[in-house]
């Protein structure tokens, strides 16, 4: 029988009447704290945390906003030109927003690294669900409210501008997308870090320092594996890993808001939006698993420890390798067997930089300096192993790697890049610093099979130049050398690039390089049709063959009135002498490419711009859709309304080959003057030149 | 009702409980009493739901608690580190609870606030550790739990505050049957109020009995039939003896049974001397818990 000890006058006074009364009124169904909840939280944090929003919305304002309104006095509507935001604005609004959702995620979600907190929250009557939803909405409103405001206000500064509000819109839509997605994968760095200096880090690393990570560890790669080579930007998806950096490179969120084609808006958005969704549904459902004794531990999953540990320890072996490889240098190329070398000092940063991260991940985990048990040791062998077959697989041609070249029938599409310019004879124009930027489209069965077989010879002759160096014969050293890379898109979806560094003397001696030069891929490319089109050309200026690397002079000053033939030709008489020269390039073989003799001259073809329209020009960005590699036209707006001149504009070399173009030039009574002219120059003067 | 049956908790390869039994009857004030480590804490944490087992299972009023939303209505948690409370003042803490609490009562948290005389509008942080306690304890208690859960409440108050939250436990008890489960390593804090003590150690329920039955059915008796000699064989094979020793023609028992049969029992031997001597609550806890060791001596309080 239940015994209850008397108790005096000043006891509980509650009545039953009260105490049903009492209950009425607070509700008495079983979902009423369910409801009120969301909102009960949802407003606590907001009252805790507003200080947040309200410091990204007075940022946003003194050093985004009101630069915005200074900035607006620069646009000059007759123009046709946008005039955004300083750039120092439009990259200021990312970055507090980026800043924010960090420190939004930090804050609501900081009572899961304290065992006492945790347990008074998972104490209320509230599902561990709701408690993450409505800590997730409120740091979600706290990071995101200032932006909105903060875009809002631009788009009402700019509104009178014409484009302005579409432009705004897509800028608002991706830094939206990107504070998002930072705010969730910081809000998952949360939850498997159990206190707050794990959960910052985590959330830094998480966004962005594997970014980096991964990086490194495709220089790493390419830099033991011979040949290899993702560092073009079409092939590195480094760029994805973030919509920071991929609107960043869509322009969206510095500069002028142009958009680029290797990164659409829409796709981006919609892709980086479901991402965020993604990881926050993982949160959730991590946090639904969370148990609360891990809380104040470094990591509150110990599946997450053991990534923790193998991706430290695979991050400094990364770096320890590159860091201390780097020693040596490109030189041992040239020294030893590049399919068959593996550089020492590599391997020995390697090994430093992956046992001392181990040592320092596992201390962080173990939140003691005690880690050498035998469990360390164990976990370490693991990785050690997994390591050396990581590296023997990088750092050696055992996988074949380095020597495969894919045959014609394998190939969907093909290109090849010389970054130290096209080798005359070959060479139809275009300037040194042009022939960077051009990844050169090859198609077709008979052109990408010349493609490969170039390959094929470059490897050779990587070999022999092995060989002779270390026969002690010659050391190259007086050699010129050219860039070359690869670029295959194969027909099982897969994409290789391959870079080498070539000897000129062994591409002008090469029949697959010839081969290659003279194939209807690249004259296709390099022709006035291609690069320029057609439409409004002009001849702007005619000039002297010079030296080799100098192919192209400035007459000006040089020409005289009765010999200027500049301003003679009509667009129309222009496009017809384009098509000439075209004609006579295609028909060209290597043969008659090499053996083409001295320029006569070089006429400069420039494309103008109508007015209020824009310059088409061919642009470096290589973007691939499905299997194949496609190159884009890229048109630009400029953004210098009083620029007059052409931002691009090309120098053909004609010679005694190029018939039809003589005959064009013959027939239009102009050939003779432009003879003389280019003559005068070479005997005056042959080597100053202006391009 | 509480019921955990076969409870066990681990902590990375260290298990905490070890399969504990326990019953937390309707409306009775149960303390849990244990030295530090032995997990009381634990068992706590597990029925608030803030914890899951590792096996066994915790069921309050015949449902399992888990996640369960409605059943952690109708209870209140007042944990030992009341850190979560520094960020408010009794005021924002009553809106949060009020949101979250269907059964709040507001005016009941102005009653005991205005009792303890705490104020509204100043920081927890700022408050002593016995006013968190008293604050927190107010804003459980406004909840109107129909099971309180508290873990070492009575540490750091002065006298008259332990007598008024103890007030407040046992008058929500007896007014509309609140279900207490209170920690303790201390017994004699106990003693007053609880109506079943449970005693754990290293993670394994050393005891649980309801007080008055722990008091009533063990006797401490004095007996002496004159010489030694004198004494009928098999005299005391009608007790039920614990534990006899002599001292010349005094035998010293310990004895379990009711009164009644004891004084049945002397009516039938007529022994000479016949003292039945009450034990206190110490020493039937030294008895049932085997003997004095350092951890009965703490749990007692001596």
């Amino acid at each position: 029988m239940l015994h209850i000890p008397s108790l005096d006058d000043n006891g509980i006074t509650i009545t039953d009447a009260e105490q049903t009364a009492d209950s009425r009124a607070a509700g008495s169904q079983a979902d009423a704290p369910r409801r009120g909840a969301m909102r009960t939280l949802v407003k606590e944090n907001i009252r805790r945390y507003w200080p947040i929003g309200l410091v990204s919305l007075l940022s946003n304002i003194i050093f985004g906003i009101i630069p915005t309104v200074i900035a607006k006095q620069y646009y000059r509507a007759e123009d046709g030109f946008f005039v955004t935001m300083d750039v120092f604005a439009t990259s200021w609004f990312t970055i507090v927003g980026i800043v924010a959702a960090i420190v939004s995620a930090v804050a609501v979600f900081r009572y899961l690294h304290s065992p006492a907190r945790l347990a008074v929250m998972h104490a209320f009557p509230v599902s561990k669900g709701m408690h993450f939803v409505s800590n997730f909405v409120s740091g979600l409103l706290i990071s995101l409210s200032p932006f909105i405001v903060s875009a809002l206000v631009v788009l009402a500064v700019l509104f009178d501008i014409d484009g302005a509000g579409a432009m705004v819109g897509k800028w608002m839509l991706a830094v939206c997308v990107i504070i998002l997605f930072t705010y969730a994968v910081s809000v998952l760095a949360g939850i498997v870090s159990g206190n707050m200096s794990a959960h910052i880090i985590a959330a830094l690393f998480l966004n962005f320092v594997w970014a980096v990570i991964y990086s490194l560890a495709v220089q790493y790669i390419q830099s033991g594996l011979f040949g290899v080579d993702f560092g073009d930007k079409s092939f590195d998806p480094m760029h994805y890993l973030h919509p920071f950096i991929y609107f960043g490179r869509a322009r969206l969120v510095v500069g002028d808001f142009s958009g680029s084609v290797a990164y659409p808006l829409a796709t981006g958005l919609i892709a980086y939006l479901l991402i965020s969704l993604g990881i926050s549904a993982l949160a959730y459902f991590l946090y639904r698993a969370l148990r609360a004794e891990r809380s104040g531990m470094s990591l509150t999953f110990r599946a997450v420890e053991h990534i923790f540990v193998f991706a430290c320890a695979f991050g400094g072996m990364i770096v320890g390798g590159i860091a201390i490889g780097a020693i040596n240098g490109m030189y041992v190329l040239f020294e030893t067997d590049p399919l068959t070398y593996v550089s020492p000092y590599s391997i020995l940063g390697s090994a430093l930089g992956a046992v001392i991260a181990f040592i320092v991940a596992m201390m962080i985990v173990r939140s003691s300096a005690r880690v050498f048990s035998l469990v360390a040791f164990r976990r370490f062998a693991i990785f050690a192993v997994a390591a050396a077959i990581f590296m023997v697989c990088t750092q050696t041609n055992i996988t074949g790697v380095e020597t495969r070249v894919p045959d014609a029938a394998e190939m969907k599409s093909g290109a090849i890049k010389v970054e130290s310019g096209i080798l005359p004879p070959y060479r139809n124009g275009l300037n040194y610093e042009l022939w960077q930027e051009y990844y050169i489209p090859i198609s077709g069965d008979s052109d990408m099979d010349a493609l490969a077989q170039l390959h094929k010879e470059a490897l050779k002759d990587k070999a022999y130049m092995v060989s002779v160096v270390a026969s002690g014969e010659d050391d190259f050293s007086t050699e010129y050398t050219s860039d070359v890379k690869f670029a295959y898109g194969l027909k099982n979806g897969t994409r290789e690039l391959r870079s080498y560094s070539l000897r000129e003397s062994y591409l002008l001696g090469s029949n697959a390089y010839a081969r290659l030069m003279s194939s209807e891929s690249v004259k296709r490319y390099f022709s006035v049709k291609n690069l320029l089109g057609y439409e409004s050309l002009e001849l702007s200026e005619i000039g002297a063959s010079g030296s080799v690397d100098q192919p192209v002079g400035n007459l000006l000053g040089y020409v005289t009135p009765d010999t200027d033939v500049r301003g003679k030709l009509t667009p129309e008489a222009t496009r017809e002498l384009a098509a000439c020269m075209d004609e006579d390039y295609m028909a060209m073989s290597a043969d008659d490419m090499k053996n083409a003799g001295e320029d006569l001259f070089v006429l400069k073809l420039k494309s103008t711009r109508p007015k209020g329209k824009y310059y088409r020009y061919v642009n470096h960005a290589l973007s691939e859709k499905g299997t194949s590699i496609r190159y884009f036209i890229k048109k630009e707006k400029i953004s210098d309304p009083n620029q007059k001149e052409p931002s691009f504009s090309v120098p053909y070399h004609v010679t005694a080959k190029s018939v039809k173009t003589i005959a064009w030039l013959k027939e239009h009574g102009i050939y003779d003057s432009i003879a003389k002219s280019a003559a005068e120059l070479k005997a005056k003067d042959g080597s100053k030149f202006e391009d | 009702m509480i019921e955990i049956k076969g409870l066990v908790k681990d902590f990375d390869g260290f298990r905490a409980l070890k399969g504990i039994d326990m019953t937390v009857g309707s409306g009775s004030i149960y303390g849990l009493v244990g030295t530090n480590g032995a997990g009381k804490t634990t068992i706590l944490k597990l029925i608030a739901g803030v914890l899951n087992p590792d096996g066994g299972t915790v069921r309050i009023g015949g449902h399992p608690i888990s996640d369960e939303v409605a059943a952690k209505d109708s209870m209140a948690f007042i944990p030992d580190d009341l850190s979560f409370f520094s960020a408010y003042n009794i005021k924002e803490a009553a809106n949060l609870y009020a949101g979250l609490y269907s059964r709040w009562n507001g005016s009941l948290l102005e009653k005991i606030v205005t009792e303890f005389g705490l104020p509204y509008k100043v920081k927890i942080s700022k408050f002593s550790k016995g006013m968190r306690k008293q604050a927190v304890f107010a804003l459980s208690l406004a909840t109107m739990p129909d099971y309180l859960l508290l873990d070492e409440p009575i540490d750091g108050l002065d006298p008259i505050m332990r007598k008024k939250i103890w007030e407040y436990i046992v008058g929500a008890s007896a007014d509309r049957g609140m279900t207490t489960l209170v920690s303790s390593h201390n017994l004699r804090e106990m003693e007053g109020f609880c109506d079943t003590i449970g005693v754990i150690d290293h993670g394994e329920m050393k005891l649980e009995r309801e007080l008055d039955d722990l008091t009533s059915d063990t006797h401490k008796l004095q007996v002496s039939f004159g010489e030694p000699s004198k004494r009928p064989d098999g005299a005391y094979d009608a007790l039920d003896v614990r534990q006899l020793s002599s001292t010349g023609s005094v035998d010293h028992l310990i004895v379990k049974g009711g009164r009644e049969a004891l004084v049945r029992w002397r009516d039938e031997n007529r022994p000479l001397i016949f003292d039945m001597v009450p034990m206190s609550l110490e020493e039937v806890f030294v008895y049932e818990l085997g003997g004095g060791s350092d951890v009965t001596y703490t749990i007692i309080g001596r």
